[in-house]
């Protein structure tokens, strides 16, 4: 029977980089789809973010017929009523990084004209390439080494290393004992209305402004993402989330005028209903076990803050072909041989990711998916911009007026801060395996004591004004409290003192 | 205009055998699986689910009900090699 070294289960972006990496490394890889054609079972936003063209050659040279690039973003905030009060958009930073981050925000997609692209390469590669097979299962022999896989005709592949590139919803993961099923709270699900179009529709009405958010306090935050002719029209949040069905969430969301508005200018129809779940893990722990690694999705891998999971896959699947190849030159496909796949993608963007894992997790369960939020940040905003930009009074009067507006969102910004901004920031801005204190938090510990008690002091000495009544006990509960124990320790010390 | 009205803007070909299935005894009648399914394929009767006759012409792969069944009543797998949905536009 034929054996090959690696059989790489899924076609998808991370199945596909895999086979073409181990492929490319001299490997005799087979990888197996279970669509007749790869793409036709996966649903994404649509959109490819500049890392994939500056760490993938092939990338580079990929122009897919319906893709669209993305230029500008545009965040939308409405109200409780499905009201639109806010937007802002942004555009690429003349100094980003690299040039692809100079030039577009994404390039969006379909999935279908994507993946069999990617394995049409892992077969360019040397790879074999295999559609209409579903795996559904490993295969162990006595002893419990896993010796290949199972197809649900019942036939056996054989192979040293199995990469399980097999999503969400990962068949090697669990016949392999890596993991069971995820625990409700690590996974979305995300909702899509597939729009088809006219290319000059889109173009006329949205142009390079591909990319639109929609944040509101009645439905989590949702988007519209435009290729070149057609668009998505969906929301998410994890699956113990939802109270009602989704489309009770849907709907609220079409009901806001600017999403309706672009259905209408670009004269939208729709085409196809989708759903698909995505992981947000804050730290992915079940990547690899014997002769097994997992890729993409399988593993945990999309980025937890805005489910980007196509880079992430396709990194991770470069990443494990290399190791797979380490592994069989070295004649050791065991768990601690495939331990250096972990270390590998801890140490690369992908582990780069998870940096802040639990912080991003925290804000995104406290203010992305959380529409309650939306109550006080959407008016809060507002508030702000109104309150420096209007012309209902003079500028001065506008000015004066400033702190009557946003004093009532004092308390939950602080908490808001206090819990998730500042620890998020700390987290993301220090690598904290090189440093054992991270130094945001270590300067916040130094400046804060400095700045705040005189803030505090100031503010109690205006006890009407709404700064002592509002900023000065708050600033003493979040700030002072815990940054300064040890010179000031209340607010009534301040006072007293 | 209602979202629920695309449900049925799937594409599909449809599996000949089954790939689902809930068992009876470990339901609890809770519901979730009812909620998540945005193609409304599960129903609660007598405090038990019941997946809908027709699941196979209308159901997405999502796996959303198993993931979230958190008594492990919902049996799902992938339906045969090369049928089940296309998604065409992804
Ligand atoms: C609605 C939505 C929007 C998203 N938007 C974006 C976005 O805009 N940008 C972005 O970068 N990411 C986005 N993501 C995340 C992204 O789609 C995934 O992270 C990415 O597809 C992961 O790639 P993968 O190769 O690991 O897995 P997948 O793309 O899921 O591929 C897995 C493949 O394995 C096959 N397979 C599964 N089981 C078996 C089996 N038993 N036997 C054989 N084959 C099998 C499947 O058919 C599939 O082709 C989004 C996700 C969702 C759900
Ligand atoms: S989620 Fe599970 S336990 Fe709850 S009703 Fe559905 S099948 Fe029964
Ligand atoms: S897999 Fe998805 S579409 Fe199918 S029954 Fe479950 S929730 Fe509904």
């Amino acid at each position: 029977m034929e054996k090959y070294d690696v059989i790489v289960v899924g076609g998808g972006p991370g199945g596909s980089v895999a086979a073409m990496t181990a492929a490319g490394l001299g490997l005799k890889t087979i990888v197996l789809e279970r669509g007749t054609r790869p793409g036709e079972k996966n649903v994404s936003g649509t959109g490819l973010s500049p890392k994939c063209y500056r760490d993938f050659e092939f990338m580079k040279e990929m122009k897919l017929p319906h893709e669209r690039v993305a230029t500008m973003a545009t965040l939308h905030l409405s109200d409780d009523e499905a009201v639109e009060r806010m937007s802002f958009s942004f555009t690429p930073s003349e100094r980003a990084a690299y040039p692809e981050a100079r030039e577009f925000l994404t390039v969006n997609v379909y999935r279908s004209e994507l993946d069999p692209r990617l394995f049409g390469l892992a077969a360019d590669a040397g790879a074999e390439t295999r559609t209409s097979t579903r795996i559904v299962g490993v295969v162990k022999a006595e002893g419990g080494r896993i010796t290949g896989v199972r197809t649900d005709t019942g036939e056996t592949i054989t192979g040293d290393i199995i990469i399980g590139a097999d999503g969400v919803i990962s068949t090697v993961a669990r016949t392999a004992g890596i993991r069971q099923k995820w625990d409700p709270s690590e996974v979305a699900m995300i909702i899509n209305i597939d729009f088809g179009a006219a290319r000059a529709d889109i173009d006329e009405a949205i142009g390079g402004n591909a990319l639109h958010y929609w944040y509101s306090s009645v439905f989590p935050v949702g988007y519209s993402f435009f290729s070149a002719e057609g668009f998505h029209v969906g929301l998410g949040n994890y699956v113990t989330w939802w109270k009602k069905s989704p489309h009770y969430y849907l709907n609220r969301m079409f009901e806001i005028e600017g999403v309706q508005r672009q259905i209408r200018q670009c004269k939208g129809v729709a085409r196809e209903f989708q759903n698909h779940m995505v992981t947000f893990l804050t730290n992915p722990t079940t990547t690899y076990g014997d002769s097994v690694l997992l890729v993409g999705d399988a593993a945990g891998f999309a980025c937890p803050f805005e489910a980007e999971g196509v880079y992430y896959a396709m990194y991770s699947g470069m990443l494990a072909g290399k190791v797979a190849a380490e592994a069989l030159s070295s004649g050791d496909v065991s768990r601690g041989f495939l331990s250096r796949y972990e270390r590998a993608w801890r140490d690369s963007p992908v582990g780069e990711e998870f940096v802040g894992g639990e912080a991003i997790d925290g804000f995104v369960r406290g203010i992305g998916f959380n529409p309650e939020a939306g109550r006080w940040v959407i008016p809060m905003l507002n508030d702000a911009a109104f309150g420096l930009l209007n012309v209902a009074e003079s500028h001065t009067a506008s000015a004066r007026n400033l702190p009557r507006l946003l004093l009532p969102y004092v308390p939950e910004l602080a908490r808001e801060l206090k819990e998730d901004l500042l620890p998020l920031s700390a987290r993301m801005v220090e690598r904290p395996r090189r440093s054992a204190r991270p130094g945001l938090v270590r300067l916040m510990r130094k400046a804060l004591p400095r700045i705040l008690p005189p803030l505090a002091r100031f503010a109690a000495r205006r006890p009407r004004s709404p700064y002592g009544e509002v900023v000065g006990p708050l600033l003493a509960e979040h700030f002072l409290t815990p940054y300064a124990e040890e010179r000031i320790n209340t607010l009534e010390e301040v006072e007293r003192g | 205009m209602k979202t629920e009205e695309f449900a049925g803007l799937v594409h599909k070909v449809v599996p000949s055998r089954d790939f689902m299935s809930v068992d009876a005894g470990e339901c609890t009648g809770c519901a979730d699986c009812v909620i998540v399914c945005p193609v409304f394929l599960w129903k609660v009767r007598e405090g038990r689910a019941v997946l809908a006759a027709d699941y196979r012409e209308r159901c997405l792969e999502c796996g959303a009900c198993w993931q979230v069944c958190s008594s492990g009543a919902i049996r799902f797998d992938f339906p045969d090699s090369g049928t089940g949905i296309v998604v065409r536009y992804g």
